[in-house]
């Protein structure tokens, strides 16, 4: 035994994915169902095409999808948690730009009793007046507090300038925003958007009775799909500044928009994307934070939303070294556009990346969100397949002609708050 | 049911190795007996500091993360005021390659002082991100010493202030590492689809020859009772004032921290919990409020906090909070709201359970609690807690004379 010498690696060969079974609900509504659960956990996701690019004005989204559970003149919020929590049931709400909807997570022994409250609950919520009003206490203590953090100022920025303020996705809300909101407009935007068809996604093992009652409950969903024509976007390239004088740290947020999960370069651009700043012993990581100190961590990543994409790169560093940290970011950048990464480099890189790819496609509930991904992108079931056979054979000069075509100085908006 | 084969070493490293046939990871774990606790008072802050220098290369290997993630492995760590954990995934495969490397830095660091001085730099950009310039960020630095008066818990694992990490020499750190990291002070845990017996051999191979070195003995005198009300008022630009009361409790391993665990649900768990209804919705007392235990192995404390809603003032918050506090203990719950709380908790523990790491690492913590065969009971432990027992602890527990009292007042709001 030589401790000077590692043990051979074992490169991955496959990631073996499960991909759910389509069971059809009705001839609107598809079920998306894994049963190879070894335990009694079931968690089923209700997902509508209610993001907030569909919003008519700010926060409209978000209230109408945390107020989804508000109740009605018999049945007030507290009742309908008192109920689902009784009975051991978490309830999740989710929402982004494009989707929102709930999850609910129980033991199966409980899920049918679970689901039959919160889908009556659902069906007959009213959005009163009180809850509105209380959601709009909390969300505006909760945003002035987000807004004394140097990042969330940071991303809030950034998001403008990369989208532009006449695009949904850089509309983001201000305080005066909160009290704009009232009980009439979620109600709509609930009548709208979620009477649509929902997108439904079952993980664990359950009785045929619970599948009837999701047969049953999803007939009343056919209203139609708004057609909304979104525009384009419209980036803000170059500096821009804003010192908060008594920060410590500044937050940093560069970036530019960027290609889908459809193009020829997303795998490519992914791989490019880790070397740079996609995991510890990124570029980024080992000279800024390994070598220079400058901060606790800095990383870069892809975004791809339903209308556009973004890369980007984000940090917070000592106040006084931000010029400094910018600098060797973009050091970085130009490195991967001069010199070939190393043979060795790119190697760790590629089994890291699968070894990354093995660990989030660990057990039943993360590949269900595999195949979400593949789903609601429309992407090829060959997906995960075909990114593996990308990163085993993409080559050093690929990557290098990719920086040089998506990584250009000019391209960039460059965020700094604090 | 978690199962596992439990074996020591010659040199006193403790292993533990668990099945799981179901993944394609292995998790390895190693779990160090120190913590910020068995830090000098002059020098926190070390054992956090240390955890970061466990990367920095060791004996044989000069850098930890490259070849892991060669193997297509990912690695962290995590120190508190009781222990420092290490923690390894990688495919099943490359097993080998986690042992190399963990059995290496527990045989000796490389000390060098390019890795001394970055992560000095690196934790004083921790301590400023997440304490410094974060609103409320440092409400625990000001906390634990209201509550702690002579217990090495009065300061926090990131240090009682950065001077402590800025000034730290390599002897310091050559001397905490042979102080602390030795075989007999550690607990090597894998989980994942392994056969034992090659797991063994492989073990053997990389860990025997690592010398047994000291025990290191703890002799930590325990915090006396808490006799008598405490309360401190600091200003920070913060958009609302908030408060934070802490009860001392039993530690860990009591049934304290059970019955705690379920009255903090009853209290915070979720949008039909007491607090959430009664002072957030109903009577607008808080934005927010969260009760929550903190378990240290040596002492427990039951914690409840909240960001007033505006125009409340901190007495009228801190009586509510009091108010409600007292219901506990003059009114017995009643069987469906405990059946609730116990009901919710089998479900997470059902998805926690889920991930071989979590497994992997809660068989460490147990093992350097003394606990570890009673890992499987804690389910029943809570589901046999009755609305008596739950009544008697907080008759004991909420009582002025054993509450710390921090008050927040906002200049910016």
């Amino acid at each position: 035994m030589n401790r000077a010498i590692a043990p051979e690696i074992n490169t991955i060969k496959a990631v073996n994915l499960v991909f759910p079974q389509r069971l059809t609900l009705t001839d609107e509504v598809d079920l998306f169902w894994i049963d190879d659960v070894s335990d009694e956990t079931v968690k089923i996701d209700f997902i509508w095409e209610a993001g907030s690019k569909y919003q008519p004005k700010p926060l409209v989204a978000s209230f109408c999808n945390q107020l989804l559970f508000s109740g009605n003149s018999d049945i007030s919020s507290m009742q309908i948690a008192e109920e689902i929590d009784g009975l051991g049931g978490f309830l999740s709400h989710e929402q982004n730009y494009d989707h929102a909807g709930f999850s609910l997570f129980g033991l199966n022994h409980q899920i049918e009793q679970i689901f039959e409250i919160a889908s009556n609950a659902f069906n007959s919520v009213m959005f009163p007046n009180e809850e509105v009003n209380k959601l709009r206490e909390i969300k505006q203590k909760q945003f002035e507090l987000n807004l004394e953090k140097v990042n969330v100022r940071a991303r809030r920025d950034f998001i403008r300038k990369t989208f532009g303020l006449n695009h949904p996705y850089g509309q983001i809300a201000d305080k005066e925003d909160f009290d704009r909101i009232n009980q009439k407009d979620i109600e709509k935007f609930y009548k709208d958007l979620y009477k649509t068809k929902p997108f439904i996604f079952l993980v664990g093992k359950v009785n045929d009775s619970f599948i009837n009652q999701l047969k049953m409950w999803v007939v009343k969903f056919t209203a139609e799909k708004p057609i909304i024509n979104f525009g384009k976007i419209n980036q803000s390239k170059g500096q821009f500044y804003t010192e908060k004088t008594d920060a410590l740290q500044t937050a940093i947020r560069i970036g530019r928009p960027l290609i889908n999960k459809k193009h020829a370069d997303y795998f490519k651009f992914l791989v490019l994307n880790t070397i740079l700043g996609g995991y510890f012993g990124s570029r980024l990581m080992s000279n800024i934070r390994e070598d220079k100190g400058y901060t606790y961590g800095i990383g870069s990543g892809v975004a791809v939303l339903e209308e556009a994409a973004y890369f980007f790169i984000s940090t917070e560093v000592a106040k006084e070294k931000r010029e400094e940290t910018i600098k060797e970011i973009f050091f970085e950048i130009n490195k991967l556009k001069t010199e070939l990464i190393s043979e060795q480099e790119l190697g760790r890189v590629k089994n890291y990346m699968l070894g990354e790819l093995l660990r989030n496609s660990d057990g039943a509930i993360a590949m269900m969100e595999k195949f979400k991904n593949i789903y609601f992108n429309d992407l090829k079931e060959s997906f995960y397949t075909d990114f593996i056979k990308t990163i085993n054979s993409c080559t050093a000069e690929q990557l290098k002609t990719l920086s040089n075509k998506y990584l250009n100085d000019a391209d960039f908006t460059i965020v700094g708050y604090g | 049911m978690i199962t596992y084969e439990k074996y020591t070493l010659k040199n006193g490293l403790r292993v533990i190795l668990h099945q799981d046939k179901t993944t394609p990871i292995v998790a390895i774990n190693t779990i160090f007996d120190v913590g910020a606790r068995d830090e000098q008072p002059d020098k926190t802050g070390f054992a956090h500091l240390f955890e970061h220098l466990m990367f920095g290369g060791s004996k044989h290997i000069d850098n930890y993360d490259t070849p892991l993630q060669k193997a297509g492995g990912e690695s962290n760590a995590f120190t508190n005021n009781d222990i420092t954990n290490y923690y390894d995934t990688l495919p099943l495969e490359n097993l080998e390659t986690a042992l190399w490397l963990e059995s290496d830095r527990l045989l000796e660091l490389a000390f060098t002082d390019k890795s001394l001085e970055v992560q000095r730099n690196v934790v004083i950009e921790e301590f400023k991100q997440r304490y410094l310039n974060q609103p409320y960020g440092d409400v625990w630095l000001e906390f634990r010493p209201l509550i702690f008066k002579t217990h090495p818990y009065q300061w926090a694992t990131i240090g009682k202030n950065i001077d402590h990490v800025a000034q730290a020499t390599i002897a310091d750190v050559k001397s905490f590492f042979f102080k602390y990291y030795s075989p007999q002070n550690a607990v090597l845990t894998i989980g994942g689809n392994i056969d034992f017996k090659t797991t063994r051999a492989l073990i053997e191979k990389w860990y025997e020859n690592i010398p047994a070195r000291e025990k290191y003995i703890r002799n930590i005198q325990p915090e006396p009772q808490q006799i008598e009300y405490r309360t401190k008022t600091i200003e920070r630009q913060v958009t609302s004032d908030a408060i934070y009361i802490a009860f001392r409790t039993g530690n860990r391993k009591t049934s304290d921290h059970y019955m705690g665990d379920l009255i903090s649900d009853i209290l915070s768990g979720g949008k039909s919990s007491r607090l959430y209804q009664r002072l957030v919705k109903q009577n607008q007392v808080f934005t927010n409020i969260q009760a929550f235990i903190s378990s240290g192995w040596e002492h427990g404390l039951f914690i409840v906090s909240g960001h007033l809603a505006h125009g409340v003032d901190l007495e009228f918050a801190e009586l509510a909070l009091f108010d409600e506090l007292e219901l506990l203990k003059t009114e017995l719950l009643d069987e469906a709201e405990l059946q609730k709380v116990k009901n919710k908790l089998e479900t997470v523990k059902a998805f926690q359970d889920q991930s071989v790491l979590n497994r992997v690492m809660n068989i460490a913590q147990f093992e350097l609690l003394g606990l570890l065969e009673e890992i499987n009971e804690e389910s029943d432990k809570y589901q046999k807690i009755t609305s008596i027992q739950l009544q008697a602890y907080a008759k004991q527990i909420f009582l002025k004379t054993n509450a710390s009292v921090l008050k927040i007042k906002a200049t910016n709001e």
